[in-house]
């Protein structure tokens, strides 16, 4: 139940207020106005449209919020449709608008913009630069992107997170573009961490020398690091070539039942405990003395387990 | 078998306008027959003036005359048009009082039966006359519409073309000071 608009005693007022009859004549008076063509002036502001039979849908605060809609929704359209036909200068890439202008062959299809990099200042000046040296393709393309960055020292002042940012949109770039495979841009990327982190390269070495000094030991593997005993560089094996060429020759000689002992016993070489080395070595090393060929050169612990090296 | 005067009598309203459309004076003294009273008694309570408010009134039911041709049938009706226009024209009346002054305003001797008489021998009645003339013209309207008509707030918020919710603000402001208004004439509980 609604509370009343009035109390009861105003409300009681209010009620005396009462309005007498239509004066008397009123139909008379109203004919003769008529007949004599007394008509009111037109007043736009009294006479209010005739009613429709039609109703309109919803109510006027919901119609005024659909006009305001369709307003905004009619010019960013409009807009779209003129940036996506080139009206403002160069035709930008709309999604839908453009793909349906080209298909109507209003305009040509425009190349898809990629989305603008976090410092827009530092990667307008690196392309400027990279519009100054000639086009590199694949793996080339990268170390020179690489190059390019680390030379600007705009790029080098700026935080981690957006150098990185930028690397990426510009590799993003180069994929888009087509002058990088994605295959080129992983074996580009590996090089180009081997490179830039000489630790890891460094720790690499020191692996390989490590595991050289524990076969030549031969005894039991600790496996507490020694770096203590880690030659700080590595040894580099002097190989002379003309003994590799004897070594290719003597092993072109042998028989082919012989040969294909010797790749069996290689294979097990590489996979045969510590302590069953010895005994395939010394087999491989009399398969080879067979030929009058010494081989000692080639099976060097150095050497173990690197086919590449004795052929 | 029903005369033609009971045949008329029964048509509806948009029949009625439909003849007046065709210029039939006699439909329109039908439809004030039917109608009149509803601008009249908007005017009266608004414009306090009972020679003022058969103008109004019969304004309305000229204006209904010259629109007749443009009428749509199926629409809100003749007393929910009667009602704008006699607001709007009452409206018009207050605003035009406000810049020309009363001693502007053409004379005319009062016709209504003992009105005078009956203001003056009702205290409280004059009392609540007084406080809606008192009052601003929309909140007259507001109170004369929602409390005398009995229409809707929307309907009534639709007729002075305001939203909803500041209609329902205005009125509420009218009733506050209409309420101290007579409560200060020495209406009390």
């Amino acid at each position: 139940m609604t509370e009343p608009a009035f109390p009861q005693h105003i409300s009681a007022a209010l009620d005396r207020l009462t309005v007498p009859p239509v004066p008397t004549g009123f139909g008379e008076r109203l004919a003769a106005r008529i007949a004599a063509g007394d008509l009111p002036a037109d007043n736009a502001a009294i006479t209010p449209q005739i009613p429709s039979a039609r109703r309109r849908f919803g109510s006027t605060s919901w119609r005024r919020s659909g006009r305001v809609v369709t307003v905004v929704a009619a010019f960013g359209i409009a807009t779209a449709t003129a940036a996506a036909s080139g009206f403002f200068g160069e035709p930008v890439y709309v999604p839908v608008v453009s793909d349906a202008l080209a298909k109507a062959k209003l305009v040509e299809l425009p190349a898809r913009t990629a989305k603008p990099a976090p410092k827009a200042v530092a990667v307008s000046e690196v392309d400027t630069k990279a519009a100054e040296v000639p086009k590199a393709t694949g793996r080339e393309a990268v170390r020179s992107l690489y190059d390019r960055l680390r030379a600007d020292p705009e790029y080098r002042t700026l935080p981690r997170r957006e150098r990185v940012a930028i690397a990426r949109q510009e590799i993003r770039t180069l994929l888009q573009s087509g002058e990088v495979t994605l295959p080129e841009l992983r074996q580009a990327l590996t090089e180009h961490h081997t490179e830039i982190r000489p630790a890891l390269k460094q720790r690499i070495e020191r692996q390989i020398v490590r595991r050289e000094l524990r076969e030549r030991t031969a005894g039991p593997v600790s496996l507490q690091p020694r770096d203590a005993e880690v030659p700080s560089a590595l040894p580099q094996r002097q190989i002379d070539p003309a003994k590799i060429e004897a070594a290719r020759e003597a092993y072109q000689q042998l028989p082919a039942d012989q040969k294909a002992k010797l790749a069996e016993l290689r294979q097990q070489l590489r996979t045969a405990p510590f302590a069953e080395r010895r005994a395939i070595r010394q087999e491989i090393r009399a398969i080879l003395q067979s030929t009058g060929q010494t081989t000692e050169e080639k099976f060097e612990p150095a050497n173990e387990g690197n086919s590449e090296v004795v052929r | 078998m029903a005369t033609t005067a009971q045949v008329i009598a029964s048509e509806s309203d948009d029949a009625l306008m439909a003849r007046v459309a065709a210029r039939d004076a006699g439909a329109l003294r039908l439809l004030a027959d039917r109608h009149a009273d509803i601008p009249w008694r908007i005017a009266f309570r608004m414009l306090n003036d009972a020679a003022e408010a058969e103008d109004v009134a019969q304004d309305a039911l000229l204006r209904l005359w010259q629109f007749a041709e443009r009428w749509q049938a199926g629409g809100p009706g003749v007393a929910a048009w009667l009602t704008r226009v006699a607001t709007n024209a009452c409206l018009d009346r207050i605003r035009r009082r406000r810049f020309v002054g009363d001693d502007a305003m053409p004379e005319r001797a009062d016709e209504s039966p003992l009105a005078d008489e009956v203001i003056a021998q009702d205290d409280v009645r004059s009392a609540v006359a007084a406080c809606i003339e008192a009052l601003p013209d929309r909140q007259r309207a507001a109170i004369v519409l929602t409390y005398y008509e009995e229409r809707q707030n929307r309907m009534a918020a639709d007729i002075l073309a305001m939203q909803i919710k500041a209609f329902e603000s205005l009125l509420f402001r009218a009733r506050g000071t209409l309420r101290e208004c007579v409560e200060g004439k020495g209406v009390t509980a």
